[in-house]
């Protein structure tokens, strides 16, 4: 853990003092959020926290960056849940800019350490990140690009009895401009994974007991989770200083078993299948100039998710207590309606030596209905950041 | 039936609206921020040339910085003056539509928090659920 917080505060202050080289830029950020629903379901945990984050590249020719960043961050209310993040990348684009393809290779790294647990077992959830991106792009016209790509996610938790996820993508996607200034992107892509589930499930008595952190691992089985996704977005300029974007998002599972089950946050076991939804969603997006020296974006969606079969451990006011019982107790599946909007206003300052400073304020607004009362919230999230490069 | 007509009546003036702006012959728009990708940025401030004062100054208690376009990027054609890590961003930004896929529902729609990805799944401390 020493070197972890060395590692980091070395990052940090170097991240902080060091000015703008041939070889290597700096990139520091400090921002401090405070929230009425952190974890963004019916229990309305207020928190605030603040990051702290340091990134320094270093370039050994013009078509190499390697990074290295530590991210920490420290919860008021809920001090356990304090982590740092940390890692590095190698991002490489060979072909030169005079070629009509344009070639993008990327891998990262990341691990999660946390001060301490986040449930009664969370330091099971420890994790390490492995990314990696290979993408082809060809510019047909000067108005038509189109794109081929593979990107691959494995996330491997610190625990055995947890196994590790691995996310892979397939994607293509052509973007046009018709009609004057009108760009068209359309994107499609298909998507793998394991998963683990429950495959047979037995309530006892009407109260599931069957269901406890202790067990739940031995009681699942692994499977494979397929989707495929399209996505069209538009977007055009609003006058001379305001920039408008609409899109439209689609994914479907081709093969989950009807019948099947994850264990979803309350069991213990936090499982990294809860966030795979099948849905719509439709987003708008305005990024505007009109006041002088600032970056202001607005934005509105709405999504409508279906999410796998979960099972949840439920909470009994009158007893006041947590108990093995399951929510969706009719193998009820959870379907969100969720309206979101944020506002963002960032001012950036160049100085004359090159170095950006750019402060920030932003305010986020979340209503989710859904099938589970449990997830039926709103949350309000406001932040305020500085961010030097 | 009449607000599907009324919306798209709306998407299909916006479609055949012309606005100009400023930034090459060729409206290109790779990042999906309804502007021009050809418009200039030299100062590399995201807030492109044309949409901000080229002078502004800003007094501290310790020192006066000058808030100007710096002599390094005042002839693009020079790309010798560039430094590596600069000439490396300019790649960057041509690859930009490249380096990300569209199969999160949410990447296009977040708003930056550290705490979550503005979805309704959520990433506490780091792991996401």
């Amino acid at each position: 853990m020493k070197i972890k917080l060395l590692f980091a505060c070395f990052i940090l202050v170097i991240g902080n003092s060091i000015q703008a080289q041939s070889y290597y830029n700096t990139d520091f950020s400090i921002t401090a959020s405070n929230t009425d629903n952190l974890f963004k379901n019916y229990s309305n945990v207020t928190e605030h926290f603040t990051s702290l984050k340091g990134t320094i590249n270093l370039y050994r020719t013009d078509i190499e960056q390697l990074s290295f960043f530590a991210d920490y961050t420290n919860y008021g209310n809920n001090p356990n849940l304090s982590n740092i993040k940390y890692g590095g990348g190698i991002t490489l684009l060979p072909l030169s800019d005079s070629s009509e393809f344009t070639l993008f290779l990327n891998l990262n790294y990341q691990g999660y350490s946390y001060k301490n647990a986040l449930t009664t077992n969370s330091s099971d959830f420890s994790n390490e990140n492995i990314d990696g991106m290979i993408s082809l792009g060809y510019q047909v016209n000067e108005k038509t690009n189109v794109r081929i790509g593979l990107n691959s996610t494995l996330t491997g938790y610190a625990s055995s009895s947890v196994t590790d996820k691995n996310l892979r993508d397939i994607f293509a996607g052509i973007n046009i401009s018709l009609f004057g200034s009108n760009a068209f992107d359309l994107e499609g892509g298909y998507s793998h994974e394991k998963y683990d589930y429950l495959p047979e499930y037995h309530p006892d008595f009407g109260i599931h007991y069957g269901i406890q952190p202790r067990n739940a691992y031995s009681l699942l089985e692994k499977s494979d989770l397929n989707s495929f996704y399209l996505s069209l977005r538009y977007s055009r300029p609003l006058g001379n200083k305001s920039g408008l974007s609409l899109t439209y998002s689609f994914r479907e599972f081709t093969d989950f078993k009807d019948s099947s089950m994850i264990y979803g946050f309350s069991t213990g076991y936090l499982s990294p299948w809860v966030a795979s939804y099948e849905g719509n969603s439709v987003q708008v997006k305005i990024k505007t100039y009109l006041i002088p020296f600032t970056i202001l974006n607005f934005g509105f969606g709405y999504w409508n998710s279906s999410y796998l079969k979960t099972l949840e451990l439920g909470y009994y006011d009158f007893l006041g207590e947590l108990l093995s019982r399951v929510n969706t107790e009719d193998g009820q599946l959870r379907d969100d309606d969720k309206y979101q909007m944020f506002l963002s206003f960032s001012i950036p300052i160049v100085t004359s030596s090159g170095r950006l400073f750019e402060p920030s304020l932003k305010i986020d607004y979340i209503d989710n209905n859904s099938s589970i009362a449990n997830y039926t919230f709103s949350n309000f999230t406001a932040s305020i950041s500085l961010n030097i490069k | 039936m009449k607000l599907k007509y009324f919306l798209l009546s709306i998407i299909m003036a916006l479609v055949f609206s012309f606005t100009v702006q400023a930034g090459g012959r060729y409206f290109i728009d790779l990042d999906g921020d309804g502007f021009n990708d050809n418009i200039i940025d030299y100062d590399n401030n995201n807030i492109p040339d044309e949409f901000q004062s080229k002078v502004k100054e800003l007094k501290t208690f310790t020192r006066t910085f000058t808030f100007s376009p710096t002599t390094l990027f005042a002839d693009k054609s020079k790309e010798t003056q560039l430094t590596v890590s600069q000439q490396f961003s300019l790649h960057q930004f041509k690859a930009r539509i490249l380096s990300k896929c569209r199969s999160n529902f949410d990447s296009d729609f977040n708003s930056g928090q550290s705490v979550s990805s503005s979805s309704s799944s959520g990433c506490v401390g780091g792991i996401c659920f």
